[in-house]
Parts: structure tokens; C-alpha cells; sequence
């Protein structure tokens, strides 16, 4: 008895890392803001202040640029997603999964970013 | 490759079936009794066995949580001793965090997502029922610690240095650390399995946008234990090596940091919260639309509510360390995380309300809804404290107070205990012969609404007026006395409602071959007509409510009219599908009841409990015996393509054996490669982390690191040992044929593996550093001992490759084994070159 023509393959990982974009780049931001204060405080003392923000505000707008960049097209998903999904359905709905989850990622973006704004670069109030 | 709208059309396929096809699906899939029941692997048995012992340590744990509540119900009281009392929270929370939530939430995955998924069992049966026998063991080893003043009394979370030696002699700890640790890997082999179940074995036509919201928080729920377990198991290593050999990790005095603990342990620890929370979210996301009679509101909203609060959780565990002296600013970014994870858990509560709402009156108000609604307050009351608590300068005021006892209380027994009582009202009909008492359910439900609410809701005031947790007693001049006497009354109401259900269940809960036929009328693939290999022929789906849409489907499904309907290789079997659009791909061949997993978990629980005791040669004879019935178990496994392919139906003939990317094999061994990197990247963080605190004993200057020339070669030694893998798969022979070649170059590869970790310790040793000198030595021999650990799996997996290929069980065509091997040590090289250019290339940076 033959097998069915092919093993069916529809590249799971390259999708689901696109559909999970949002996240991802707000897990970047976290990281990387959190891991530059905290670094620069301890290595850079006099100078970290101006480090600490200038890599905070860098990251933030870079990261929101991306997150809106996913909200606004979509396409770079549905491109690769036409190639290894059959159905018009999965992709709607998998590119509309990528856009919420962006959508709430720019809120944890904004509201890490902003707090630069009100409150010492190194310092603790404690 | 067909269509899917073909299989559409070919099913159900109406001919008659041949006879004695499901005599023989009864016979392949008989569920063991008698003695032999402990061999049984098939989901409903270990998945019962599994919830019904989580339900025991909840009970057991409730009954411990009476024992201090009595203590604490008048000022002044004397019924257990403070020492006993310390014992008695610990064990309290270790085991409803460790013992009961998380348990019981893979139980219910093991339990509920085959038949969910019209899958006859999940890929890896016999690791389910290992993670299981690991869990008992261990957890009840753990439990009974309590009876022999030998439970730890560091709290469930077991801060430094308070559990380091000096001040926490004796074994009580290491029972925490050992005892946990080994739990936490059965809670990572349930993950795996849940992860690759819910992406592989949905049935042909389930794509991603059709997969029961309860597969999606399970997915989620088995990613960030994934993600989240190796941060404790790490830290529980660090602090019994610390223990044990005085490797400095958490000593000041050494260099160390006891708050590495805390982040390590909170990475873990505050994503448990949702890792509890999100399954629970999904069982009350399945049982609403069912109660509503009509579809969940806002299913792709909820996905991706599940997937944003698994993300933003792990953007919080400084949420528990708010008064530890952080930077202000970095308290900013966890206080941040801290509100945006409410926005997605807010998405799911509304969901829900509006589903409720759209049913226009025809919400049935039964024991189940009874539940979700006791849940949908309490749980919001405890979201609302959350955000208070998640404001820092409020924390600073709340903090260790019984405030936090009760916000914790109204998050995790309204996130997760009020909808598992629903669960078990709703879904014990699926395996049990009869329904629970309607009547019984009610009176459960409101003992413990009322009683929950009388022990918890003022507890909020006790500890705004000053009330500090985990005291033993408390004067009568505090103020604190009539509070605590409501609490108390309060928590013995909630006992009665406990007890309520048990009588409830006792006379009831009946299992059977057959459960109830749909009883609620609901719409998902669990309450297709079942026997013990579940569903007779596997539905192709095309909605998300098939039960609902799709017109006779139940009466299909049992006159065998879809996919596999028989057993054409004579094992047990599942179809695999694509992990997007759920396109059959080929079938797997499961194995059946057996006693290699059962003795596997009784002697590596045995090898974990007699390390705690520090009876060394026993534990590790135990650590041989269970490696070797690992290795029995595993040999099973590769069953080759000898009986393919196979018909499934709908003009399917499917192979019975892959390898690469699209086997369910290769899939586990990327998610355990994950866990491992998931460790390691813990383990950066504690390097660099506690190289900000104390760079003063980090190498001042590079005369005194090893030579570079020795990392060289460790680094060279590492990548020929992943190419000569990489060339023995590439020397394997034809079928039938025998090659001294690759079983040579699998044995070099994996002796040049462990000569590279060899080579790294040695040159740290030539310099004269010790890993109990300082926190830098004990992080710079933690890396050879991390990178260790995978090269003696690399080697006792080549061994294992060898004895296949001079068996005749290797070859061109059947080599799942080798492939997961050369996984595995490309992972390590990668692992052990990005510590390398840490160890060596790091103190010559700065």
C-alpha cells in the first residue's frame, strides 16, 4: 500500500514565532531595560544616569515601532502563511492573534518606558 | 495530498464494519486490575489516579491549614508549639503550590484533553504515568515529613539564609529541596507531554482556530512550566549544593546573595500564580458556553488573553520583592508588568460576563455554574487587591502582612479551587456512571462561598491593622483576637463544604468502561460516546462546538464511519497531525501497560529520598536501577515502519514511522532542550547577577583565569564531539546491515564530550580556585557541572544507540534514537560554548 503523496509540514515554528511577535519583543524590552539599568548602575556609577536613559528610551521607541509595525501590517505573516496554510480562515485568525497580542505588548512597553520619566535612573527611595 | 474538503465528502464512511474490529480495540486497550493495575497507562486510569491524589494532598493540606487556624483563633494560645507551627505553614503551602495546584491542573490535562481531542491517548502514555508515580512517591514522602518533625520550617518559598545550615540544621530542608526538585522534573515530563499532545494529536480538521480554549490554557500552562520550573530547580541545586558542600552561593560572606534566591525562585514562583490560574481559566472558559447554550464570546480575544498573561507573568517576580531595597526604577518595571498582566486576565472575566449575558436568561444555574460564580467574585476581588498590591508604595504597607494571606487566598482558591469544584460537578459524568448529587453540590458550594468570604474577606482589615503572617501566636492586647476567631470559624465552614463533596462523591461517583452521554448537552469532543480506547473512530472536526454543528457526529464516531476505527498494526494507536491546520500525517504506535515506568519512578524517588539522608551508596545503586529501567522502558519505544503505512480512512494511508521534525520524538526532545536552555539561561543570570553585587570577587586581572589556550581546546573537543555524531548519522547502514563505524564514531563523539568537561574543570583546578572559596568559584565550577549533567545523558544515550544498532534496531531508515542523541549534544555544544565564553571571557571584559 502507497502512502498519502507527502508527510503534510506547515513550518510551525516560523509561524508561531511571527503570530507571538508582540510578546516576544516586549520579553526584549523588559530584558534588556531592565538588565541595562541594572548593570550600568553597578558598573558606570557616575555616568550610569545618562546610559540608563538614553538605552531606556532607545529601546522603547525601537520597541514600539516594531509593535505597531505588526499592528499596522500584518503582512509579512499572511505572506508566509499563504505558502504552508491552505486556509484563508487560520491565517485571519492567526494574523489577528499577532495584532492583539502586539496591541497589549505596546501597553507594557509604554508603561516600562515611561517610568523613566518620574523616577531616578539608579537611585533607590527606599 | 488531499484536500481536507475531500475527507469532507468521503465521511462518514457508511459501509458496514468488519467483525470483531472492536473486540479488538477492547482487547488492545484493556485497562489492568488486580495487581497489575499499577502497570496501567491509559489516560482515564493514571489520569484519575492523578487528580484523585492531588485531591488528597488539597485535603490534607486543608486539614493542616485547620490546625493553625485553631492555633490562631484565640491571642495567647498553646495547641502547637511555635517549632511545630513553622512546620505547619511550610508543609501547608509547599503542598497546595507543589502537591495539589499544579498536579492537579496536568491531571486534568491527562485526564480530559484525549478525550477533548478525540485522540485515543496522549503521545508519551507511560512518561504520563511515570510523571505520576514520581509525583505520589515523592509528594507523599514529603507529606509525611509533618509526623516526624522532619518538615522544613523556612516557608513555602525557603529564603536564605535562614534554610542554609547554620540556621536550619538537620535534614528538614534538604526534604524540601530534594523532595521538590524531584517533583517539579514529573511536572516538566507532564509538560512535555501536554505540549506535544495538544500541537500533535488533534483530530484531522481541528486547526489552530478550533482547538478547545481548555487546549489552549493547557498549551500555555505546559509552555511556562517549561519556561518557568528549571529557574527552582536551579536555585533548589544551588542551595542544596550550598548546603551541602558549602559552595558560597547565597552567603554574603562568600560573595554570594541571598536574595539570588529570591529572583530565582519568584521567576518561578509568580508565574506559578498564572500556571495555576490559566488551566483554571479554561475549564470555566468551557464550562460557560455549555451552562450559557450558546458560543463563548470573544474566543480569539480569549487565546489571546491566555497568551499574553502566560507572557506578562514573567514580568512580575520583583513584584514579590518590592521591600528588598531594589532601584527604584527597576520596582517600575515589575510594577508595570504588574498592570499590564490585569488588562488580559480583565479580557477573560468579561468574556465570560458577556457570554453569560448573551444566553438571555437560559443560563442553567447548577452545581458547575454555582462554582464559576463563586469564582468570577472571588477571584476579581483578588485581581482587585492584586493592583493595589502591585502599587509599590502600597506593598510597602501591606507587605508580609495577613492583607497578602488573603489576597493570595482570594486569587488562588478563586482562580483555581472554585473552578476545579465546577470541573468536578461538570466532568465527573465523562467517567463516572452516575452524576453528583445536585443537591450535596449546592450545600458544598455555598459552605464554602460562605466560608471562604467569613475567613478571608476581613482578613484583608486584620492585616492593614498590623497583623504580621506566619506568627505563631499574637497578645490579647493586639486587637487582633475577634478577627482571627472569625477567620477560624470561617475555615472550619469551609472543611464542612470539603466534606460535603466527599460524601457527595462517595456515594456517586461510580467509574466505569462507559461515562454519562452527554449530560450537559455540550459541544466539545469529550462527551462523544467513549469506551477504554476512547472514541471508536477519530471525528474530523470542522467547528469549534462540533457536538453542536455537526449533525449526528456522536452516532458517526461510534459506528466507527471516521478515521481509525480499528488497530491495523495491533498496537495501540493515535493519528498525528500537522501542528497548525491539523492535516493527518502519519500514526504512532503507543505503548501499552508496563511495569518499567512504575519502577523507573520508585527508584529515582528512591535515589532522591535516600540523598536526603545523605545515604549515599544506596541512593545511587537506586540511580542505577532507574536509569536502567529508563533505558528497558525507552527501548520499546522505536517499533520501526515495519507495519506501514496503514489506512486510516477518507483515502489516507499514512506511514507509522518518521523521523526529523515531523516526529512526535523529535518535537519532545526540542521542548526538553528548551527546559535545559530555560536552566542555563537562569544560571547566566545568577552569574551575572552576582557578579553586580560582589565583582569583588570576580578575577581582577586575567593572570589568574586559566590560559586561553585550555577553553580553546575544551571548545575544539566539544564541536568535534557534535561533528562526530553528526557523521555517524550520516555512516548508518541499510536496513538488515551492521557498521562498526557508527557505533565508533557515537562512542568517540561521546568520550571527547565528557573529556571536554573534563578539560574545563581541570584547568579552573590548575589555578588553584575552589568552589567553596567564593560565589565566583562556586558559579564557575556550577557551569562544568551544568554541562556535565548533559554529556553523562549524551554518553548513556550513545551506549544505549550502540546496543540498538548491534541489535539491528539502527539502521538508514529506524534511527529516532540516534537523531535525539545528535539533538542533544548539539544542544550541549551550544550550552557549553556560551559558558565557556562566559567563565573565560567575561572576567577578561570587565
Amino acid at each position: 500500500m502507497a502512502t498519502s503523496k507527502q508527510v503534510f509540514s506547515d513550518k510551525f515554528i516560523g509561524i508561531a514565532l511571527l503570530s507571538l511577535a508582540g510578546p516576544l519583543i516586549w520579553v526584549v524590552h523588559f530584558a534588556v531595560v531592565y538588565g541595562v539599568q541594572h548593570v550600568a548602575c553597578v558598573a558606570l556609577l557616575n555616568n550610569a544616569d545618562f546610559w540608563v536613559a538614553t538605552s531606556i528610551i532607545v529601546m522603547t521607541v525601537v520597541a514600539l515601532l516594531a509593535l505597531l509595525a505588526l499592528i499596522l501590517k500584518p503582512d509579512i505573516l499572511q505572506r508566509l502563511s499563504r505558502n504552508r496554510i491552505q486556509e484563508e480562515r487560520i491565517i485571519v485568525f492567526l494574523s489577528g492573534v499577532m495584532r492583539t497580542l502586539a496591541f497589549l505588548s505596546i501597553l507594557g512597553v509604554l508603561w516600562s518606558g515611561i517610568s523613566l520619566f518620574f523616577l531616578p535612573a539608579c537611585g533607590s527611595v527606599t | 495530498m488531499k484536500k481536507i474538503t475531500e475527507q469532507e465528502a468521503a465521511l462518514p464512511n457508511s459501509l458496514p464494519r468488519p467483525e470483531g474490529e472492536e473486540e479488538q480495540l477492547l482487547r488492545i486497550w484493556y485497562a489492568p486490575t488486580g495487581w497489575r493495575w499499577f502497570t496501567a497507562v491509559n489516560n482515564t486510569t493514571v489520569g484519575l489516579l492523578y487528580l484523585g491524589a492531588a485531591f488528597v494532598f488539597f485535603v490534607l493540606a486543608g486539614l493542616v491549614a485547620l490546625v493553625m487556624r485553631t492555633q490562631l483563633a484565640v491571642p495567647e494560645n498553646h495547641l502547637v508549639s511555635q517549632d511545630l507551627y513553622n512546620q505547619l505553614f511550610t508543609v501547608h503551602g509547599t503542598t497546595m503550590m507543589f502537591l495539589f495546584a499544579v498536579p492537579a491542573m496536568e491531571a486534568l490535562g491527562v485526564l480530559l484533553l484525549p478525550q477533548m481531542l478525540a485522540a485515543r491517548d496522549l503521545p508519551f502514555p507511560r512518561l504520563s504515568a511515570f510523571a505520576i508515580w514520581a509525583y505520589i512517591i515523592g509528594g507523599g514522602v514529603f507529606f509525611s515529613t509533618i509526623f516526624y518533625d522532619l518538615a522544613p520550617k523556612g516557608g513555602w518559598f525557603m529564603y536564605p539564609p535562614l534554610t542554609l545550615t547554620e540556621y536550619s540544621p538537620g535534614d528538614n530542608a534538604d526534604f524540601w529541596l530534594l523532595g521538590i526538585g524531584f517533583i517539579e522534573i514529573s511536572a516538566i515530563a507532564g509538560a512535555i507531554e501536554i505540549i506535544v499532545g495538544i500541537l500533535r494529536t488533534r483530530p484531522p480538521g481541528m486547526s489552530l482556530d478550533k482547538l478547545p480554549i481548555f487546549g489552549w490554557s493547557m498549551l500555555v500552562f505546559a509552555g511556562m512550566i517549561v519556561v518557568a520550573f528549571p529557574a527552582v530547580i536551579l536555585a533548589t541545586m544551588f542551595l542544596e549544593i550550598e548546603r551541602s558542600f558549602s559552595w558560597p552561593f547565597f552567603t554574603a560572606a562568600g560573595g554570594g546573595d541571598p536574595l539570588l534566591w529570591q529572583h530565582l525562585f519568584w521567576f518561578f514562583g509568580h508565574p506559578e500564580v498564572y500556571i495555576i490560574f490559566l488551566p483554571a481559566a479554561g475549564l470555566v472558559s468551557m464550562i460557560v458556553p455549555t451552562m450559557a447554550r450558546t458560543p463563548l464570546v470573544g474566543y480569539k480575544l480569549i487565546v489571546v488573553a491566555l497568551i499574553a498573561t502566560g507572557f506578562f507573568s514573567f514580568g512580575l517576580w520583583v513584584h514579590h520583592m518590592f521591600a528588598t531595597g531594589i532601584p527604584s526604577l527597576s520596582l517600575a518595571f515589575f510594577s508595570a508588568a504588574s498592570m499590564a498582566v490585569a488588562v488580559p486576565s480583565g479580557i477573560q472575566v468579561f468574556a465570560w460576563i458577556a457570554t453569560i449575558a448573551s444566553a438571555k436568561g437560559r443560563f442553567q444555574l447548577n452545581t458547575p455554574s454555582l462554582f464559576v460564580l463563586g469564582m468570577l467574585f472571588i477571584f476579581t476581588v483578588g485581581g482587585l487587591t492584586g493592583v493595589m498590591v502591585a502599587m509599590v508604595p502600597f506593598d510597602w504597607q501591606a507587605h508580609d502582612t495577613h492583607f497578602i494571606v488573603a489576597h493570595l487566598h482570594y486569587v488562588l482558591v478563586g482562580g483555581m479551587v472554585f473552578p476545579l469544584f465546577a470541573t468536578f460537578y461538570y466532568w465527573a459524568p465523562m467517567v463516572s456512571t452516575r452524576m453528583l448529587s445536585e443537591r450535596l453540590g449546592k450545600w458544598s458550594f455555598w459552605l464554602m462561598f460562605i466560608g471562604f468570604n467569613l475567613t478571608f474577606l476581613h482578613m484583608h482589615i486584620t492585616g492593614l491593622i498590623g497583623m504580621p503572617r506566619r506568627v505563631w501566636t499574637y497578645s490579647e492586647a493586639s486587637g487582633w483576637g475577634p478577627y482571627n476567631f472569625v477567620s477560624t470559624v470561617g475555615a472550619y465552614i469551609i472543611g464542612a463544604g470539603v466534606l460535603v463533596f466527599i460524601i457527595d462523591m462517595m456515594r456517586n461517583f461510580r467509574v466505569g468502561k462507559h461515562g454519562m452521554s452527554n449530560p450537559w448537552q455540550a459541544g466539545t469532543l469529550e462527551w462523544l460516546p467513549t469506551d477504554v480506547y476512547s472514541t471508536r473512530s477519530i471525528p474530523h472536526v470542522t467547528s469549534l462546538e462540533p457536538l453542536w454543528d455537526q449533525p449526528n457526529l456522536a452516532e458517526q464516531v461510534e459506528a466507527g464511519q471516521h478515521y481509525l476505527p480499528n488497530a491495523p498494526t495491533g498496537w495501540r494507536e493515535t493519528i498525528v497531525t500537522s501542528p497548525i491546520e491539523a492535516k493527518p500525517q502519519y500514526v504512532i504506535q503507543m505503548l501499552g501497560p508496563g511495569w518499567m515506568h512504575f519502577f523507573a519512578a520508585v527508584f529515582t524517588a528512591a535515589c532522591f529520598l535516600l540523598l536526603t539522608i545523605k545515604v549515599v551508596v544506596p541512593a545511587l545503586v537506586c540511580g542505577v536501577l532507574a536509569i536502567v529501567c529508563f533505558l528497558v522502558w525507552a527501548w520499546e519505544l522505536d517499533k520501526g515502519p515495519a507495519k506501514g503505512p496503514i489506512d486510516i480512512g477518507a483515502g489516507f494511508k499514512l506511514p507509522v514511522y518518521v523521523t526529523g521534525p515531523v516526529g512526535h520524538g523529535w518535537w519532545a526532545m526540542v521542548i526538553l532542550m528548551l527546559v535545559a536552555g530555560s536552566l542555563y539561561f537562569a544560571y547566566l543570570f545568577s552569574y551575572l547577577y552576582t557578579w553586580t553585587v560582589s565583582p569583588g570577587v570576580w578575577p581582577s586581572d586575567a593572570a589568574s583565569l586559566p590560559r586561553l589556550q585550555w577553553p580553546v581546546v575544551s571548545a575544539v573537543l566539544f564541536i568535534a564531539s557534535a561533528a562526530f555524531f553528526a557523521v555517524a548519522k550520516g555512516t548508518l547502514p541499510e536496513p538488515g546491515e551492521k557498521s562498526l563505524l557508527t557505533p565508533l564514531l557515537v562512542l568517540l563523539g561521546a568520550l571527547l564530550g565528557v573529556f571536554a568537561v573534563y578539560m574545563e574543570i581541570w584547568c579552573q583546578w590548575q589555578t588553584g580556585l575552589r568552589p567553596t572559596e567564593s560565589s565566583y568559584g562556586a558559579l564557575v565550577y556550577m557551569a562544568g557541572v551544568l554541562d556535565g549533567e548533559l554529556i553523562f545523558a549524551v554518553l548513556i544515550m550513545s551506549l544505549f544507540v550502540i546496543a540498538r544498532h548491534f541489535t539491528g534496531k539502527l539502521d538508514r531508515v529506524r534511527f529516532a534514537s540516534l537523531e535525539n542523541t545528535n539533538l542533544l549534544i548539539y544542544y550541549t555544544v551550544v550550552q557549553a560554548l556560551i559558558g565557556l565564553f562566559m567563565i573565560h571571557g567575561f572576567p577578561r571584559i570587565i
